[in-house]
């Protein structure tokens, strides 16, 4: 009989590897867990602005994930032990979890993890062969899915949120569908400098665990939508088609600090990857000099459109993007130069986006599109190979 | 075959009769081998465009079955009168003709289903499924092998039609069969069911990347279905202890 197989097969059936065997200190393991290590400053930025929450939707995506990365082996015949503690997936959860809203309902997590994980990452091959981010992705599928829930379902960060959005608070909300709006309220209310209007009749905004039954009509919930649920960025994307990115309308001076100190954290974890080499520098700062510059130009030419440099760079998802986002070795361009091009494509991506987009944010669509440029982009910048292309009428 | 000369390459070959295809595996081959939805993978823009709800996929897979049927029948009867040269042409305005009355008799007695179709009901006369079958059998064979294949295929595109229009508005919109009632007649309005409420459905399924989603997940699934030997002959020579 006949039997042909790839040299991939090969490698994953016989463990055959080709000369030479150079010893690498960073495995794919090694480099996954700092990873992970490093987005943990930010995590815990984030489970004190705003709560339990985004602990719950990292166990629920971790969980998904397993099942998923599970069964895929299983259909695979790989190991299932390999597959299961490569690192990497935990990853894609976190990610997932810190750009998820809080308070998303459970079901909606998992599906968006099952998205990433199986037709995202594994469908194209699994761990280093998928095109596009897994985590962005499956952020995407549902931003497009059902972009009511996640504005419904988002928690502004504030400090010491962690107090009022307790883990039992925040199962209600997750696991048991009780309305995200009232939990809301009353963070609200917990705020440092918060007016008393804000404690509604019917809310006992000192005890975290009494959940009025009479709100869970779903009208009243769709009402106030528009004005309590939107992130910071529909905010602005709102006063904009009012003519002005008016940011003092919806951002006062004490709320923006819970998004430097979150956007601190990310460049905390960042810089200790860049120490470790994992994070390659020179894409990291082209992109958050092309960030500014691009916002700056935007903004001195149309300030009715364009946000302000230093509110593009800490809002939305700038930070977990340059740091984490667009370094992921897999899906970016494969060519020094290339990574660069990359950088500064995403970056304007964003900002354009952001100022011209029908989408508030736009970190995760730019990152895909990005993605799919980087195939292109890789071509583009393709090094010369020595000896070949030189002026006409010399080597050649 | 006289490979030697440059100019001109001949190919000659011999015509068994006793070697014909039974006529029930020509009906089956549209139907499933080769499926043009799945494996031809001809029409996509329809099968793509109007499967946002199982509904409008099965007037589209049932108006384009009518049509295949049709012409492969006639373009076979008049195989012997059609000059070889100008049989694009002639295929072309056949299947228009017969286009032309579907879409009016669509438009008479389904004036539902035709405002929902749209543009892709007059469409169909550029359903390369049409031609390829006049191209492939019908100007070839006769009038009964040439209908059971046409009905075969055209079954076949029906099918993966409404399954892809089924899956895509369950998921999309919680409901099956939704508006059958107004849109076939009133004995369908049975047909209609909700099956969960719409805080469970993800609307990706019934935009265009959903549509992508969906038929690559059905490929996937004929794919599998057929190298399922292959792979299981495969496996049996894997070392498991070296497996990474």
């Amino acid at each position: 009989m006949n039997i042909r197989i790839t040299e991939q097969a090969q490698k994953q059936n016989l463990g055959i590897e080709p000369a030479p065997h150079l010893h690498a200190r960073m495995s794919t393991r090694m480099i996954m867990l700092a990873t992970f290590l490093a987005l943990l400053p930010a995590s815990g930025a984030f489970y004190y602005f705003t709560g339990f929450g985004f602990v719950w939707q990292f166990l629920i995506s971790l969980a998904t994930a397993t099942v998923c990365e599970a069964a895929v082996a299983l259909l695979r015949r790989r190991s299932l032990v390999a597959s299961l503690t490569d690192c990497s997936f935990p990853i894609t959860c976190l990610i997932l979890a810190l750009t998820l809203p809080p308070l998303l309902p459970w079901y909606l997590t998992c599906a968006a993890t099952a998205f990433a994980i199986l037709l995202v990452k594994e469908a194209f091959g699994g761990l280093g062969m998928n095109i596009f981010n897994p985590a962005m992705a499956g952020f995407i599928f549902l931003f497009v899915s059902c972009s009511g829930f996640m504005f419904r379902t988002w928690v502004a960060p504030q400090s010491a949120a962690c107090e009022v959005m307790t883990p039992s608070a925040t199962m209600d909300v997750i696991f048991y569908g009780k309305p995200p709006l009232d939990l809301k309220s009353r963070l609200e209310a917990a705020a440092p400098g918060a007016t008393p209007v804000a404690t509604r009749e019917g809310h006992d905004a000192d005890n975290p665990f009494l959940v009025p039954e009479d709100t869970t009509s779903g009208a009243s919930e769709s009402a106030e939508d528009a004005t309590t649920g939107a992130t910071i960025l529909e905010g602005v994307k709102a006063s904009r088609k009012q003519g002005t990115v008016d940011l003092a309308s919806v951002l006062a001076d004490e709320t923006i600090s819970p998004y430097i100190w979150i956007s601190c954290m990310f460049a905390l974890g960042g810089i200790a990857l860049m120490i470790l080499r994992i994070v390659i520098v020179k894409m990291a700062l082209s992109f958050f000099i092309a960030i500014a510059l691009f916002a700056a130009i935007g903004h001195a030419l149309w300030p009715a459109l364009f946000m302000p440099v230093l509110d593009q760079l800490i809002l939305g998802g700038t930070a977990i993007c340059g740091f984490f986002i667009i370094t992921d070795p897999v899906t970016n361009a494969g060519t020094s130069k290339g990574r660069i091009a990359f950088a500064v494509l995403c970056a304007f991506l964003i900002v354009a986006i952001r100022a011209l987009g029908s989408y508030s944010d736009s970190v995760a669509f730019s990152v895909l599109l990005s993605n799919a440029a980087a195939p292109l982009i890789d071509v583009l910048t393709h090094r010369r190979a020595f000896g070949h292309g030189y002026r006409n009428g010399e080597l050649d | 075959m006289n490979i030697h000369d440059d100019s001109m390459i001949t190919v000659e070959g011999t015509k068994d009769p006793s070697r014909k295809t039974p006529l029930l595996k020509v009906f089956l081959r549209g139907l499933w081998s080769e499926n043009p939805g799945l494996c031809q993978l001809l029409g996509m823009c329809p099968l793509l465009a109007v499967s946002t709800s199982a509904v409008s996929a099965l007037g589209l897979g049932l108006a384009t079955l009518l049509v295949v049927c049709l012409s492969s029948l006639i373009i076979s009867i008049l195989r012997r009168f059609i000059l070889r040269e100008v049989r694009i042409p002639l295929y072309v305005v056949l299947i228009a003709t017969l286009v032309t009355v579907v879409r009016a008799y669509t438009e008479a007695y389904y004036p539902d289903l035709y405002s929902s179709l749209g543009i892709y009901l007059p469409l169909i006369v550029t359903n390369c499924i049409i031609m390829g079958r006049a191209e492939a059998v019908a100007g070839r064979e006769n009038p009964l092998r040439s209908l059971l294949d046409a009905a075969g295929t055209g079954l076949g595109f029906g099918l993966v039609l409404f399954v892809l229009g089924s899956i895509r508005e369950i998921l999309g919109a919680g409901t099956w069969m939704a508006g059958a009632g107004t849109v076939l007649g009133s004995w369908a309005s049975g047909l209609e069911t909700v099956l969960y409420p719409s805080d469970y459905t993800y609307l990706v399924a019934i935009l265009p990347p959903g549509g992508f989603f969906v038929l690559a997940l059905l490929i996937a699934m004929k794919n599998a279905h057929a190298i399922h030997a292959r792979n299981r002959r495969e496996n049996r020579f894997r070392i498991d202890s070296v497996r990474d």
